[in-house]
């Protein structure tokens, strides 16, 4: 773990020293994760089974994230190469689940609308550099899904290989599942991929508008005691 | 009572061994099921990547659907289940994301339908079985690791399936059909399956140490009710011999001697039928 101690968090060299105070309480209303809550037990990172992966393990994407390094967060591996397997949220003492905040980084970069404060710090080309492929895959899943209204695994498997141009690696075992009967070579679709598509038109805009008025902490408190 | 079914897409495809058995097992056990008409993508593990709003609103759309025609849902895929589980979470305890995502649908959404997995069904027609009740061909010698992974465990409070780190249902029903389950430590460990095209070396890592687990606890099989953990667990293994990973409702189809039962086994990437052959399971 001496990789990943604290001090890898650099704040007199590394890619940027510069702090967005007002980062931890976007993306506690973002995420509608409690991030402020957290002291560091690291209950997160020990139960994690992607942390060997992350240059940043869960933990430490919180501290970040309270730190207000928004620079750091943009361009880490750690927030692609998280699972969403919400593990970290079901054994958080204070209800914060991670993957959640990974996902709130993950949205900003992959629509190209990172909030203005932090966008003018980071162009999104800056950000995507290591981790084109987690997000192409994510793009394509949206755009084959907003084309049909449901998945079509081949279109997605086969967009993803060619598009990243990792296209040997999975020949035998996709040549596999297309003789298993597993990936049919047509997508099914139906007039319900019209309201699909709208709903892809509505959502954003409903989330930006979400966002502006501030929502207050202790309502997103509240809205965790279920646990 | 009868129940809306929503295969989600998953089962059209790549996992159309889940989606017959699925059907076969739930008829076997005399549930009564409808297509959900007109049903679409839950937006599985990218939805939430892009945008949190949309991502509650495909599968709201869904539980819209279940609404109108007023039917419990059964959710055979884990990931569709988790994803329809919370975002009716959501809709009930958020006032105003229910009307945000009420305004993205289109449609008005309650949350007022239940979200079943076959696990949970199928174990309660084997509890009220009877204590003396066997399969026409018990599983006897098979032993199995229950897995879980993620979806179906997670978030609790959303998702209200079985104990969060202990769950119980799949070792219930493997025993019920005459199999062995073993105890091991890997039954609600991730697999990686949402990152399995994109990071491949370390998903192979993740998946070697749930095989690895499961042999070592004594298993000759995984038994699972994900497809995606499904897919992943037999196409990411890199150390021989390899161990198929076989839906519950394929054992259920053995066990109670279904038909087609040998259709959907030939399905697998690893091939679990010597397994069985060899303790004379199946033909």
């Amino acid at each position: 773990m001496s990789e990943h101690s604290l001090a890898a968090v650099n704040l007199r060299g590394g890619p940027s020293t510069e702090i967005w105070p007002d980062l931890a309480r976007m993306v506690t209303r973002a995420s509608g994760q409690p991030v402020l809550r957290c002291y560091q037990c690291h209950k997160c990172s020990s139960g994690c089974p992607a942390a060997e992966f992350m240059d940043f393990p869960p933990s430490q994407i919180v501290r970040l994230v309270t730190y207000g390094l928004a620079d750091q967060m943009l361009s880490c591996k750690a927030i692609w190469a998280c699972t969403g397997c919400m593990t970290c949220g079901l054994r958080c003492p204070n209800g914060i689940e991670v993957g959640a905040i990974n996902d709130v980084f993950k949205s900003w970069i992959l629509s190209g609308k990172l909030p203005q404060q932090v966008g003018d710090k980071l162009g999104t080309d800056q950000a995507k550099a290591g981790n084109r492929r987690a997000a192409l895959f994510h793009k394509l899943f949206l755009m084959t899904l907003k084309q049909f209204g449901r998945m079509h695994e081949l279109a997605l498997m086969g967009g993803y290989k060619v598009a990243s141009g990792d296209l040997l690696s999975d020949i035998p075992v996709g040549v596999k599942m297309l003789f298993k009967g597993k990936l049919p070579l047509l997508p099914t679709s139906g007039p319900y991929r019209r309201e699909v598509a709208a709903m892809f038109q509505r959502a954003p805009l409903v989330t930006r508008r979400r966002l502006k008025p501030a929502r207050r902490l202790s309502e997103l408190n509240q809205r965790r005691q279920g646990r | 009572m009868k129940y809306a079914y929503y295969p989600g897409c998953s089962l059209e495809a790549s996992a159309g061994e889940y989606e017959h058995s699925v059907r076969a097992s739930l008829a076997a056990f005399n549930y009564d099921v409808e297509d959900l008409e007109g049903w679409t993508c839950c937006g599985a593990s990218s939805g939430h990547s892009f945008d949190h709003t949309l991502a509650m609103a495909l599968p709201a759309r869904v539980l819209a659907l279940a609404e109108e025609i007023g039917r419990d849902v059964i959710v055979p895929c884990a990931t569709c289940f988790n994803r329809l589980c919370v975002a009716r979470y959501e809709i009930l305890h958020d006032p105003d994301a229910k009307a945000d995502i009420e305004a993205v649908v289109g449609r008005p959404v309650n949350g007022s339908v239940q979200i079943l997995s076959p696990v949970t069904l199928v174990d309660r027609a084997l509890a009220d079985q009877g204590v003396d009740w066997q399969p026409p061909k018990p599983l006897s010698g098979l032993k199995v690791a229950a897995y879980y992974g993620c979806l179906l465990v997670r978030p609790p409070e959303a998702t209200n399936f079985d104990h969060p780190e202990q769950p119980q249902s799949l070792q219930r029903i493997m025993r019920r059909l005459g199999a062995e389950p073993v105890k091991w430590s890997h039954g609600i460990d991730c697999c990686g399956g949402s990152t399995s095209l994109v990071t491949r070396e370390a998903v192979q890592s993740m998946v070697g140490k749930i095989v690895a687990a499961a042999r070592a606890s004594g298993a000759e099989a995984l038994v699972t009710a994900c497809p995606l953990c499904q897919v992943n667990l037999e196409m990411r293994q890199t150390v021989k011999p390899e161990m198929p990973c076989i839906y519950f409702s394929e054992l259920v189809g053995v066990a109670m001697q279904l038909p087609g039962t040998d259709a959907w086994l030939r399905q697998h990437l690893i091939d679990p039928r010597p397994l069985l052959r060899s303790l004379a399971l199946t033909a």
